[in-house]
């Protein structure tokens, strides 16, 4: 079901006229050009596109790991174009949560401190209570002293689900979320991650090339030459 | 493709591609060779020198020993035997003086013969023959008088012309080492100074050149010598002190290099599993691609004899080049020219050692891709985080690296049995402090939430390093151990040899006094203390009959009980000594004071009986104390203590000391070095740096063979930086994305970098300066060891430093972005 944005609702992201491109050793090669697209609050979102057409790179400079050559990208109000690398690190620690297809756990951590890890970046004490409830809103409950060595790929990705959530960021970025998992897993790693988007209320962007998870996005954006569009 | 054009081309690419990862095996491997060859060409070498101046260096091809003239006309007789030529010296201490000083010195009385083999070597040149006015003085002898060639000298109330400086004896090895200075004379010219040879204590020494001695002849030169009792020593036998020296030099050259070879063997382990780890992947793609495991086990097992046989070149090559510079070092410094050996012999030797190390080591390897299963890296996504070594694939790892290493010592050190449990307790060492790291590493582990996030983390990492994180910190931890400990140990001596040494030592020692003299030198010096020497041999104690029984090869008496000591008398205890049992009063007829660790050695106890042979006399009488001596003391030291009644009346040489100011004790060296050039008078701050230069050349020579296995094990921990960054580098990315700056990163990767190499260094400082307070305390009987040293300190500091360093550039040098850094396709 693709719904449309309500004009109730504030913009949380905001990207406008962002342009990306690479200097390779066979010259420079551009991955978007002006894409602009705005995302409102407790939406979710899909980007799709064939392989190569850019996604991830738009992924990372909504998700502040790279920067645009050309264009803004705001978040809730702030235009991080003017933020400092030190200031990105902590607006990534506090506004933004990921969810990688590779998962991306720290290997010698436990679950339950995969999960803190951001809380305790950010210097805040660790309120075991809230972790726990993300542990066992995962359904973790029995895995929390787990190394991620021992966690199965869907158990993995609960766990960065779980992460992502920790510290209550307005918006949460997945990049091909399902995507190393089995169609089983897959279907119910979405629905726990789409399920806590809802609970938390936070604005879920997810790159994908699944249709059938697009579909469950309340609007689709699609990277086709270089640029964006939003589907009807 | 065939399947060999197959092998060499892969193990080309992944020694082209990946060469990076092959360094510092290379490295490791390369060291290890360089102490090898040098090891291996330096025994062989001086073995062949020793062999080939065997003569040379014992002064003949049969050399008599004696502390009495006798016939050795009677002996060449008794054996049938003709020499060609012989040659008489006499050696004793005395005092020589010059206008500005006297000197103790040890005096060598040639005749025109001399030398038989080799060469005295002159500062002028060649030694010829010494006239009747000359003598001749080493660098040291003419130092201490401030003469030089051609100045005057006096022996008693004789005048000599200094005639030159010797450089070397032809009977020294590396220039001899003696406490005291050397003199020679002539015979002629010992004579015109008319000393009475009755009143020295001189050893009479016989050369003679004979040429093709049987073994029969040799055995009966060995029998008489002892039934006539002066020692006989024939050129190239196996027993000589030359020989057993230098063997016990090499067995400990030879468990350097053992050492060296076990960290090279685990550094190859380390990095070829972190290898396979990184590249099991790739090996899971190709063997789904229908590679056989065989195959992929050769192309590896290739890429390796190609680091073995660069690593052999290299180290063959650096370790022969350092030979040839170490021989002219040697040939320049101490006059040895050491023989040329079969380079390309000993060069193959140790890259076949090397070989056999790298194999052992490669065993594991060869298990760890057998366990590659496509399925589970492929279609499973097993990360190489899975790999959890079970006990009984780590117990046959280690022993199949073991088992090489084993042969090698055995072959090294010509016995399986020593060779074994020489590895053996390299092994139980490493692994003693490997379970103690292991053991601390989980307990802190299990308590790291109290821990703020970023230390926690590092609990965490060196947690995760497991077995290889575990290996280096141990390796680097025994090699800064011993390293820290030598020199802890070595500083503590020059303390005690410089400070506290000369607060208890007398200022001054006097040898060789003759019962005839002693009245005299007392009458004049009568703040001197003295003490009669009466040399004699056990022949009884207990009903024993030692001497019997030795000559029987009794192996239950220690052979110590053989040999002629020195008794004395007196009636009063020395300031040094105390009685620990039986009587608190010494000297009592018929009654013996016996030392106590003597006492323990040899079996004697409070009511033992002895029996003493004193110039053909027996002596008996039953042990009533037993007393302890504090060595440090420099006072006089006995074994045993008789009753001035009982022994007083044979003929006795005095000993003595005093603590004399300047001034008297020059009087006492004019005194005797005029009246009595036969007594030496041996001044106590000299003795000072003499030992500090023993100690110092000792200590330098531990060094040099501690440092390539500390070399090693840093190599060691860089492998572990380097290696570690490539998967640390991922999650440095991961925290970044979850908000943590670079500069946070960067900082804890460097304190996770640094914290293992920082840590060993701290447990091994401290655990040497308890390792060499024990030493200093219990073994050298030192009251103040070294706790600190500015320059050790430093040496561990730069090592941490160098540590820090490569991972700082690690970092720095890595600028791939963030965004690459999480790609899926970059890193899958």
């Amino acid at each position: 079901m693709i719904s449309q944005p309500t004009t109730d609702v504030k913009p949380l992201l905001v990207v406008k006229e962002v342009s990306k491109s690479f200097n390779t050793a066979r010259g420079e090669i551009s991955i978007l050009k002006n894409a602009s697209f705005t995302v409102n609050q407790g939406e979710k979102v899909a980007i799709v596109g064939p392989s190569g057409s850019g996604k991830s790179t738009l992924l990372s400079l909504i998700g502040l790991l790279d920067t645009p050559n050309q264009g803004s990208i705001s978040i809730s109000g702030i235009e991080t174009a003017t933020l400092s690398e030190n200031e990105l690190a902590v607006f990534r620690n506090k506004r933004i949560g990921f969810v990688f297809q590779a998962f991306e756990l720290i290997s010698p951590f436990t679950v339950t401190e995969n999960i803190s890890t951001p809380i305790e970046i950010s210097k805040e004490a660790v309120n075991g209570e809230v972790v726990s409830k993300l542990i066992n809103e995962v359904g973790l409950d029995n895995r929390r002293d787990a190394l991620p060595f021992t966690l199965s790929g869907g158990e993995k990705q609960r766990v960065a689900i779980a992460r992502a959530l920790a510290n209550n960021p307005d918006l949460i970025l997945a990049d091909e979320p399902t995507g190393s998992l089995d169609r089983a897993t897959g279907e119910k790693v979405l629905s726990l991650l789409l399920n806590a988007v809802d609970v938390h209320g936070k604005t879920l962007v997810i790159i994908t090339h699944d249709e059938s998870v697009a579909s469950r996005m309340d609007r689709v954006f699609e990277i086709k030459n270089l640029a964006i569009h939003e589907r009807n | 493709m065939k399947e060999t054009k197959i092998i060499f081309l892969y193990s080309k690419r992944l020694l082209l591609r990946e060469w990076r990862r092959f360094v510092l095996p290379l490295l490791s491997l390369s060291v290890t060779t360089v102490v090898m060859v040098l090891v291996l060409l330096l025994t062989a070498s001086s073995s062949l020198f020793l062999s080939e101046q065997a003569r040379d260096l014992l002064g003949g091809d049969v050399v008599v020993e004696s502390d009495v003239p006798f016939d050795i006309e009677g002996l060449w007789s008794q054996t049938a035997l003709t020499p060609i030529r012989q040659s008489q010296q006499i050696d004793f201490n005395a005092t020589l003086q010059s206008e500005s000083g006297t000197m103790p010195a040890s005096v060598l009385v040639v005749d025109f013969e001399y030398p038989l083999y080799g060469e005295l070597l002159l500062e002028e040149g060649l030694y010829k023959q010494a006239n009747e006015n000359e003598v001749y003085l080493d660098k040291a002898g003419s130092e201490r008088l401030s003469v030089k060639t051609g100045d005057k000298v006096s022996f008693g109330e004789i005048e000599y012309t200094v005639a030159g400086i010797i450089v070397s004896e032809p009977t020294s090895l590396f220039g001899g080492f003696r406490f005291l200075p050397r003199v020679i004379f002539g015979q002629s010219g010992f004579e015109r100074a008319s000393l009475d040879t009755s009143l020295l204590r001189a050893e009479y020494t016989y050369s003679a050149q004979i040429d093709n001695l049987t073994t029969a002849q040799k055995e009966l030169l060995i029998e008489k010598g002892s039934e006539n009792d002066y020692s006989v020593a024939i050129a190239g036998s196996s027993n000589s002190r030359l020989q057993r020296g230098l063997t016990q030099v090499s067995e400990f050259l030879i468990i350097a290099v053992l050492i060296t070879s076990v960290l090279a063997a685990v550094n190859v382990y380390a990095s070829t599993l972190y290898l396979l780890s990184v590249l099991r992947r790739s090996f899971a793609v190709l063997l789904s691609l229908g590679m056989k495991r065989t195959t992929l086990i050769s192309v590896l097992g290739l890429t390796l004899i190609y680091v073995v046989i660069l690593a052999g070149i290299v180290g063959t090559v650096i370790g022969s080049l350092l030979f040839s510079v170490l021989t002219k070092y040697i040939d320049d410094s101490f006059l040895i020219s050491l023989p040329s050996v079969n380079l390309f012999l000993y060069g193959s030797l140790s890259i076949l050692l090397i070989a056999t190390i790298t194999s052992g080591s490669f065993i594991p390897a060869v298990r760890n891709v057998f366990s590659v299963s496509p399925r589970r890296v492929l279609i499973d996504s097993e990360t190489t985080d899975d790999q959890k070594v079970p006990l009984k694939i780590f117990f046959f790892n280690t022993i199949s690296t073991l088992i090489p290493l084993a042969l090698l010592a055995s072959f090294l050190l010509k016995s399986v049995w020593t060779g074994s449990v020489v590895i053996l307790v390299i092994v139980v060492v490493y692994v003693l402090v490997a379970v103690l790291f292991y053991l601390f590493l989980s307990f802190i582990y299990k308590r790291r939430n109290r821990f703020s996030f970023w230390i926690k983390s590092i609990i965490a990492q060196k947690k995760a390093d497991g077995l290889f994180g575990i290996v280096s910190f141990t390796s680097l931890f025994v090699a800064l151990t011993a390293l820290s400990t030598l020199v802890l140990v070595q500083i503590s001596l020059e303390r005690f040899l410089v400070n506290d040494l000369s607060q208890t030592v007398p200022t001054t020692y006097v040898v060789d006094i003759q019962p005839s003299q002693k009245d005299a030198v007392l009458e004049r010096f009568n703040d001197l203390t003295l003490f009669a020497n009466i040399p004699s041999r056990i022949t009884e104690i207990d009903g024993k009959q030692i001497q019997e029984l030795l000559a029987r090869g009794e192996v239950e008496i220690d052979r110590e009980l053989g040999r002629e000591f020195n008794l004395t008398f007196r009636k009063k205890l020395l300031a040094s000594e105390t009685v620990v049992e039986g009587e608190k009063e010494i000297g009592k007829p018929g009654e013996i004071s016996v030392d106590e660790e003597f006492a323990n050695r040899a079996g004697i106890e409070i009511g033992s009986t002895m029996t003493f042979l004193i110039q053909g006399f027996e002596v008996k009488g039953i042990v009533t104390s037993l007393r302890a001596t504090d060595s440090r003391s420099g006072l006089p030291f006995f074994y045993f203590v008789l009753a001035p009644e009982d022994i007083g009346q044979f003929p006795s040489v005095n000993f003595g000391y005093a603590y004399f100011d300047e001034a008297r004790q020059s009087e006492l060296s004019r005194f005797l070095a005029t009246n009595m050039p036969n007594v030496s008078v041996i001044e106590t701050q000299s003795l000072g740096p003499i030992l500090l230069r023993i100690v110092g050349t000792l200590m330098t020579l531990i060094f040099v063979i501690a440092v390539p296995p500390l070399l090693i094990a840093t190599l060691l921990i860089t492998t572990l930086v380097i290696s570690s960054y490539s998967a640390r580098r991922r999650e440095g990315a991961r925290l970044r994305a979850l908000g943590a700056t670079r500069k946070t990163v960067m900082l804890q990767y460097l304190a996770e970098t640094i914290t293992l190499t920082l840590f060993s260094a701290i447990a091994s400082y401290t655990l040497s300066v308890l390792i060499s307070f024990v030493i200093g305390k219990y073994y050298l009987g030192l009251d103040n060891s070294a706790l600190y040293d500015n320059e050790l300190v430093l040496g561990l500091s730069l090592i941490v430093g160098l540590i820090a360093i490569i991972g700082l550039i690690l970092f720095k040098s890595d600028t791939m972005p963030l965004r690459q850094l999480l790609a899926y396709e970059e890193n899958h």
